[in-house]
């Protein structure tokens, strides 16, 4: 039947549809007419036509119930609310629908043809009683209809019919609705809606939607700095909006107030705000800059350079609000600006932080970097004189403790040296810091088995723990109640931070400790000023804070690390076992044991326990049914440091006496990211789930041995009288070396370029590989690591412990390291300290991981 | 079991329980501010006849559902778009209909409904490049070609690995 021309539709749709379509319903006439123009219409906007004279073949060969009941819309409205009725069942619902289908259909057929139809065909209608005809019997009618045209005028039906079929939910719904749908969307699919049009592009890169995308992902988010910088945009569109102001204000009274604002950010503050004091009495709550800012009337404008200068942003992104103004017309979410649109005024482009963290996941997983030292190189002599045994940092500064007795404080920033700390008279073997304002405080730990307690923003010496234990102090812990300390002695030791009065249950636990002569400070002698005696109501002394409260007693060898986690320790001894301890009874609640030789590490986070021991391995534990969960396995040596965290801390970063440092990553079966959501029993890893190795960092790969420029070293150390051990550097070893000094840079990019995770550096570039140096004296190979020397067996032995290693090695046994969302930083048997930067200098990835 | 009239926007009245009624907040607050009793037909002025039954027929089906759970980490959790089987048969309706749907629930306050609705039309979006999307959405691409370039570039950093 297609075979009929469209030639004829023309001319018989106009001439001949109108008449029946305005006829009287009396479709027996009409019905041989129409018959015999059955196959007639074969363009899209005749379908009305074709509707009306399908439906007559039909009528006539199939008469439906329909027929028998040719009613008013009321009525055909009541068959339908009947069929609803029986409601529940598919089929039927779905033809109730049909009504609000036809409904629309037509109102769309009636739009299109008012907007011109070559033909008359736009003035079809289907007449009244067709329109009574049952849902069903239209439904077939139709069909039928159809399938009776060429099928081209099928296709431009179906073509016509899209926007009714197809809906733009996006565009149409209120756009929370919409948001939520999207939010709904991993990133993938969420970048894809993003080029559908412009419209879904401005609610697909909605700032919100990033955000809990990135949330989702498991990633740490500095919801501070993230707060501050929004705060900051604020502040930039309120100064535009007063700049404005002040322009208006200028031009209207024409130079009467035009002093005022240009003044105030000039001339001292207090006047400034006494002049705007008046005006803003309602704002005050606000106008101090560190509430959110609604948006500025015309009258506090000329308060805002003040705020300015009383709270200047160090952040603010240069491209702002040029961005803003400049890309708005073309892409309204440009996901390389840190920057995107609000309102009022520019917000955070989560989509860029986002896309900035998910870069610097890659490089954590192909273990991209650049790396740097601490001392930097041009300030060698800011740098210990002796291997260093300890580090950790905090957003602002990095602390070390060394085998040379000091303690240096740096700024992780600009990686100089703030202040060095004198005042063990051993090695530091251990220290934990707090720069905040209300801690700002450093515990310090030495092999002279004292502990020094530091106020950290002067270095002032508050207090010293004299013989905390009777040999080293290997490790401590503290937090707002506790301090604990573990040691060689192979106690493990619990101080109050606080002081206690009587009654406390720390208090009873604390005159115990003096009962026993355990407290080298209050003698028992002193006992009757702690208890109760007769006849007085309490004693008469409370019991200042640093007190003893608990010894822990249970580990048959030194106890070589703890962790604190509110009332609970773990700690990890040479004996081989890990034991858990409740710090309000003082007992001991778990061991657990596995490891095949002494355990030089442990972390805790309540839940787990991480631990890295002599065997070589490291293992996951289950607090709760202490049942080992996971076994790393790849170190050649002990296994002196180890850090679980990172997303869904999947991460586990450790480092050992092969000199290397392992990067973990907990993934399943496909090499993705296992969330941790789904474990097995006892919080074991599903199946397919393992930890692996994902990039080995080397000290050696990224410090030259220090005989590159030891001249350097050794001249800015006389110089700067640091270091007395410099002066005695043999003067052969003065000479220029054969290898050129590292470029200033604290990058590595050609080092980086070659890097690979599983590079052994006896295979690095030439460069990077100088030959092996005889040890230079100051980091004489074997430094027998006091705090774990109890760990090894035999007699330690560097030549012979380290079998598999050439022998020049032995200088970079890595003794603790800590990373958080970009950096690593280490410390080993050399001075320096080595960091990675897995931002691998990424201008983008620098600029968002302030929000990481 | 108590019986309210609900009043659809096309002026059908229909008869549906109290129980099943109220898992529409709008509904259940305005029962507990006229004192939990009414012989008039609550008028429903935003939803028509169909839509109202389908929406009736979607809350006696989950009348006895616990409340659900104050999902307070739900932000630091990946979504999930999965929906239960009965829902997933439940929303196979044109998209027309899904349309009235989320705005009936979103009237009515019906939020499990709502977040099922808001789940298949993302499911729609899920996993189909800009031109499957456009198709199923009727979106005209209103980009340059450039600017679609550029974005497509912009995207890369997305790509599977």
């Amino acid at each position: 039947m297609s075979s009929h021309g469209d030639s004829h539709s023309d001319r018989y749709s106009s001439t001949h549809s109108p008449p029946i379509i305005t006829s009287p319903p009396n479709f027996f006439a009409l019905s041989t007419p129409v018959f015999s123009s059955h196959h007639i219409p074969s363009q899209a906007s005749s379908s009305a036509s074709s509707a009306s004279s399908s439906s007559l073949s039909l009528a006539r060969t199939e008469p439906g119930p329909s027929l028998k009941r040719p009613g008013s819309p009321l009525l055909r409205k009541t068959q339908s609310f009947k069929l609803d009725e029986g409601y529940g069942e598919g089929a039927e619902e779905s033809q109730s629908f049909q009504d609000s289908h036809l409904d629309s259909q037509e109102t769309v057929r009636g739009g299109q043809y008012h907007s011109g139809s070559p033909s008359g065909a736009a003035d079809v209608k289907v007449p009244d009683w067709m329109m009574e005809l049952s849902d069903d019997v239209r439904k077939e009618l139709a069909y039928k209809l159809v399938r009776s045209l060429p099928t081209s005028a099928i296709a431009s039906i179906v073509e016509r019919l899209i926007p009714v079929l197809h809906l733009d939910f996006i565009t149409l719904l209120p756009s929370e609705l919409s948001l939520q749908i999207l939010s709904y969307l991993p990133p993938k699919s969420l970048l894809n809606a993003s080029l559908a049009s412009r419209t879904w592009r401005k609610f697909a890169m909605e700032p919100r939607l990033w955000k809990g995308l990135y949330r989702a992902e498991g990633w740490s988010l500095n919801e501070e700095e993230a707060f501050a910088f929004e705060r900051e945009m604020r502040g930039e569109s309120k100064r535009k909006l007063q700049q404005d102001a002040e322009a208006f204000v200028r031009s209207r009274y024409n130079g009467f107030n035009g002093a005022t604002p240009g003044a105030s950010s000039a001339d001292n503050m207090s006047t400034a705000a006494t002049a705007g004091s008046e005006t803003r009495s309602t704002m005050s709550s606000f106008s101090n800059g560190q509430q959110p800012t609604p948006p500025t009337s015309f009258q506090s404008s000329h308060t805002t350079p003040d705020e300015e200068d009383l709270y200047p942003s160090p952040f603010v992104p240069q491209h702002a609000n040029p961005v803003f103004l400049a890309s708005s017309s073309a892409d309204p979410a440009n996901i390389s600006s840190i920057t995107t649109f609000g309102l009022t005024h520019p917000r955070l482009n989560w989509a860029f932080v986002f896309r900035n963290r998910k870069k610097l996941e890659e490089n954590w997983r192909q273990t991209k970097y650049v790396s740097f030292q601490m001392p930097d190189p041009a300030y060698a002599h800011e740098g210990h004189s002796e291997c260093i045994y300890t580090i950790q940092h905090s957003a602002k500064y990095l602390l070390s403790g060394s085998r040379d007795r000091s303690i240096k404080v740096w700024n992780i920033h600009t990686r100089r040296l703030v202040k060095s700390l004198t005042g063990h008279e051993g090695s530091v073997l251990c220290l934990q810091f707090d720069d905040s304002a209300s801690e700002d405080v450093i515990f310090s730990g030495s092999s002279d088995t004292n502990v020094i307690v530091w106020k950290f923003s002067t270095g002032e010496r508050l207090k010293t723990i004299t013989k905390a234990h009777s040999e080293s102090v290997l490790n401590l812990r503290f937090n707002k109640k506790y301090v604990v300390t573990c040691s060689k002695d192979k106690f493990v030791k619990v101080w109050s931070r606080n002081q206690m009065q009587f009654g406390e249950r720390e208090f009873d636990a604390a005159v115990r400790q003096i009962q026993l002569g355990n407290n080298r400070l209050i003698e028992p002698s002193q006992l009757p000023h702690y208890i109760q005696l007769a006849g007085h109501s309490r004693p008469t002394k409370d019991l200042p804070p640093l007190t003893l409260i608990h010894t822990l007693v249970g580990h048959n060898a030194a106890v070589n690390a703890i962790q604190l986690n509110g009332d609970e320790v773990v700690s990890a001894s040479g004996d081989r076992s890990i034991k858990l301890w409740d710090l309000k009874t003082g007992y001991c609640e778990k061991t657990f044991v596995g490891h095949k030789k002494g355990i030089a590490c442990i972390q805790y986070d309540g839940v787990k326990i991480v631990s890295g021991s002599s065997d070589r391995s490291i293992r996951v534990w289950d607090k709760t049914s202490q049942a080992e969960i996971a076994r790393l396995e790849g170190h050649e040596g002990l296994v002196r440091t180890v850090q679980a965290g990172g997303p869904f801390n999947a991460r586990i970063v450790s480092g050992g006496y092969d000199e290397t440092i392992r990067i973990w990553r907990r993934e399943d079966e496909n090499g993705d990211l296992d969330d941790g959501e789904n474990p097995g029993i006892f919080g074991s890893l599903r199946n397919g789930v393992s930890w692996r190795t994902t990039g080995i960092l080397r000290h050696v790969n990224e410090v030259p041995p220090m005989r590159a420029h030891s001249h350097i070293m050794a001249a800015a150390a006389a110089a700067a009288a640091v270091n007395a051990a410099a002066l005695q550097q043999p003067p052969a070893q003065q000479n220029p070396p054969a290898v050129p000094p590292p470029p200033p840079n604290h990058g590595n990019p050609a080092l980086n370029a070659a890097q690979n995770a599983f590079i052994n550096h006896n295979n690095a570039p030439p460069h990077a590989q100088p030959p092996p140096p005889p040890p230079p004296h100051f980091n004489i190979a074997p430094i027998p690591p006091p705090n774990v020397q109890q760990l090894i067996p035999q007699p330690w032995n560097p030549q012979h412990h380290n079998i598999t290693a050439p022998a020049p090695q032995n200088q970079n046994k890595v003794f603790k390291l800590q990373f958080d969302a970009r950096f690593v930083w280490c410390c080993s048997q050399d001075m320096r300290i080595v960091g990675w930067d897995f931002a691998n200098n990424d201008p983008d990835i620098v600029d968002a991981s302030r929000f990481f | 079991m108590a019986v309210i009239k609900l009043l659809s926007s096309d002026n059908v009245e229909i008869p549906v329980e109290k129980d099943v009624a109220e898992r529409s907040v709008l509904i259940k607050n305005m029962m507990e501010d006229i004192g939990g009793h009414i012989d008039d037909a609550i008028p429903i002025p935003n939803v028509n006849e169909a839509v109202l039954r389908k929406v009736i027929e979607w809350c006696e089906h989950h009348k006895s559902d616990p409340a659900p759970p104050t999902d307070e980490d739900s932000d630091s959790r990946k979504k999930s778009t999965d929906i239960e089987e009965w829902d997933q048969k439940f929303m196979q309706v044109d998209q027309e209909m899904l349309f009235e749907i989320i705005l009936a629930a979103n009237y009515l306050d019906i939020k499990p409904l709502l977040d099922v609705g808001c789940k298949t039309v993302a499911n729609m979006i899920k996993g189909k490049s800009p031109e499957e999307i456009r198709k199923t959405f009727n979106i005209q691409n209103d980009f340059t070609p450039e600017e679609e370039d550029q974005i497509r570039r912009e995207n890369e950093w997305a790509e599977d690995r």
